[in-house]
């Protein structure tokens, strides 16, 4: 079974098991957080090195996905992960960085990328050598604080940041194009000075590439990914009921009925 | 007192390597130096106060200690998330550094005036709020800020009085008589008219709160001697130092005593004016504050 597929089974059965929300926000991310976590170097995240890449998801919501991948690169045990969304818990519905390897906490949308641009700029400034991987969502991309981060990135040339944007098209409500539409990100960036990118979201090889590529870049880069909500399971994706509503038993037996037959 | 304390963070940003200023566009003629000097460790971020913030606090995760500078209306509101999720969550040593507070720029118009930005503030945990009213308490406040490691807000208004304190604590008297039964209890700029004001008048003290939160522990061990407490303040009592005196002194079962607030009252002017301008309307001018202990003294006196 492909390990995109293993970390897809994990959220289904934290989200299950507590009866937490966002499940299709999570499925969406998978292949591009385990595409990021494949190419960082984990002992320096572990040892907390400050020459480490570091990590922000900045659509604090799927944190279900995070902690997964966590979870599955070994900077998360499974007992923990198993307290998600539980009482007395530090695995929260949104992303905290009271969680071990964790830079930063999100959950309000549109401040994973300052934080990111500040990292850059002060790894820059002690002329150490890590990335900073942002992920955001689309929807989030309407928060106007994203904006001017980018500016300021794009400004300053920190080829030593990376945007993922999980393009899932869908918002809280429906598509995001119906309420404000999102087309031509990657224009968007290349007019704010960042080299613009779009790709396949569910796959691992177009995003590695691509993160490869650009790994001694002088300029910000932003790669669009686009993806699905609630990818790899039939009956969740497209369907935006899946943003809140937690799979039940039954639900939860046919998804992974579906990933195993699947994989 | 905005160029002392400025002179003050270069001096020690010579000697700490992991100090870092940022500013959004603000400081005309103030930081050009420090951007010749600490090319590695200034950053001017354009007009964008929500990403000065939070790029301040990817700086820290690297293990710098920013401050982070523009005028208080810009960074206090405007930021309101960023300073509670990206700074206070995360109990970042961010200091934030606001100028032009209270009606300083008053004539600009009510966006300017900064009468609600302590008590914004206070609301969020780990925040320390320090509001000094002399250029000499400058260099204590930010000793104490290194040696806290928390985030912090220095409200630093237009005035400059020069006068070296009596006393080892941030807070002190500014004048102490044993014969005082009244006590005036002011920070930041508003000190010059207590001080013009009990020029002129006898048995009255002025004690300084230049640290606004955490409150004062000795304050209500001495405060038992006074019988009426004024407080004089350039932002809204309602939320500023008037209300956590009274949140101390019930804490403290000193209900008995009488308190006042001399402050502006709570709402966004529609007239503008100086910083003189209203504080005669709002009665903390000396000529004001001299007034009402006149009128206490000689309600006491009739009684």
């Amino acid at each position: 079974m492909s390990s995109a597929a293993e970390i897809r089974k994990r959220i289904l059965r934290i989200i299950h098991q507590s009866r937490a929300s966002h499940i299709g926000s999570s499925l969406s991310v998978v292949e591009i957080l385990n595409a990021i976590y494949s190419i960082v170097d984990l002992k320096k995240i572990l040892l907390q090195q400050n020459d480490r890449d570091r990590v922000i998801l900045s659509k604090g919501h799927a944190a279900a996905a995070l902690y997964a991948v966590l979870n599955h690169y070994g900077l998360m045990d499974d007992k923990t992960l198993d307290t998600y969304y539980q009482n007395n818990s530090v695995l929260g519905g949104h992303v905290s960085h009271s969680v071990n390897c964790v830079e930063h906490s999100t959950g309000a949308l549109g401040h994973g990328l300052a934080v990111g641009v500040g990292m850059a700029v002060g790894l820059r400034s002690k002329k150490l050598n890590g990335r900073v991987f942002v992920v955001t969502g689309d929807g989030e991309m309407h928060e106007g604080s994203n904006w001017e981060s980018l500016m300021l990135a794009g400004h300053l040339r920190l080829g030593n940041l990376c945007v993922l944007v999980d393009n899932n098209k869908l918002g809280g409500v429906g598509p995001t194009k119906n309420c404000c539409s999102l087309d031509s990100l990657s224009d968007k960036f290349k007019a704010f000075g960042i080299e613009g990118y779009n790709v396949d979201g569910h796959s691992e090889k177009e995003i590695t590439d691509i993160l490869h590529y650009t790994s001694k870049n002088d300029k910000p880069v932003g790669i669009v990914c686009h993806t699905v909500k609630g990818k790899g399971v039939s009956f969740m994706e497209h369907e935006n009921v899946w943003h809140y509503r937690p799979p039940d038993k039954e639900a939860y037996d046919m998804a992974i009925k579906e990933i195993e037959k699947e994989n | 007192m905005r160029n002392v304390f400025f002179d003050i963070l270069k001096k020690y940003m010579r000697k700490d390597k992991t100090l870092f200023l940022v500013t959004a566009d603000m400081g005309l003629g103030l930081l050009d130096s420090f951007e010749e000097e600490f090319p590695d460790r200034f950053l001017n971020v354009g007009i964008a106060e929500q990403n000065m913030v939070g790029v301040c606090a990817g700086l820290c995760n690297l293990g710098f200690k920013p401050f982070c500078y523009t005028i208080s209306n810009f960074l206090i509101q405007r930021c309101f998330e960023q300073i509670r999720n990206d700074v206070c969550m995360h109990k970042y040593p961010i200091t934030l550094v606001g100028t032009s507070t209270g009606f300083d720029n008053g004539l600009l118009g009510a966006t300017h005036q900064v009468l609600d930005d302590i008590g914004c503030l206070k609301a969020l945990p780990n925040m320390a709020i320090y509001s000094p009213a002399t250029n000499n308490i400058i260099e204590p406040i930010l000793k104490e800020i290194f040696s806290n490691k928390g985030p912090a807000y220095v409200r630093i208004g237009k005035s400059s009085i020069d006068l070296p304190r009596n006393s080892n604590n941030i807070n002190f008297f500014i004048t102490e008589k044993p014969t005082a039964n009244i006590l005036l209890v002011t920070h930041g700029t508003s000190l010059k008219n207590c001080m013009d004001a009990a020029d002129k008048i006898k048995d009255t003290d002025i004690y300084c709160i230049n640290k606004i939160k955490p409150m004062d522990k000795l304050f209500a061990e001495f405060v038992r001697k006074y019988n009426d407490i004024i407080v004089i303040e350039d932002h809204f009592g309602s939320s500023g130092l008037y209300n956590s005196i009274c949140q101390n002194l019930c804490e403290n079962d000193l209900q008995d005593l009488k308190i006042y607030s001399l402050s502006p009252s709570d709402n966004y002017e529609e007239v503008v004016g100086d910083s003189d301008y209203f504080a005669d309307k709002f009665g903390y001018s000396s000529l004001k504050i001299k007034d009402l202990v006149k009128k206490i003294q000689q309600k006491r006196y009739d009684d």
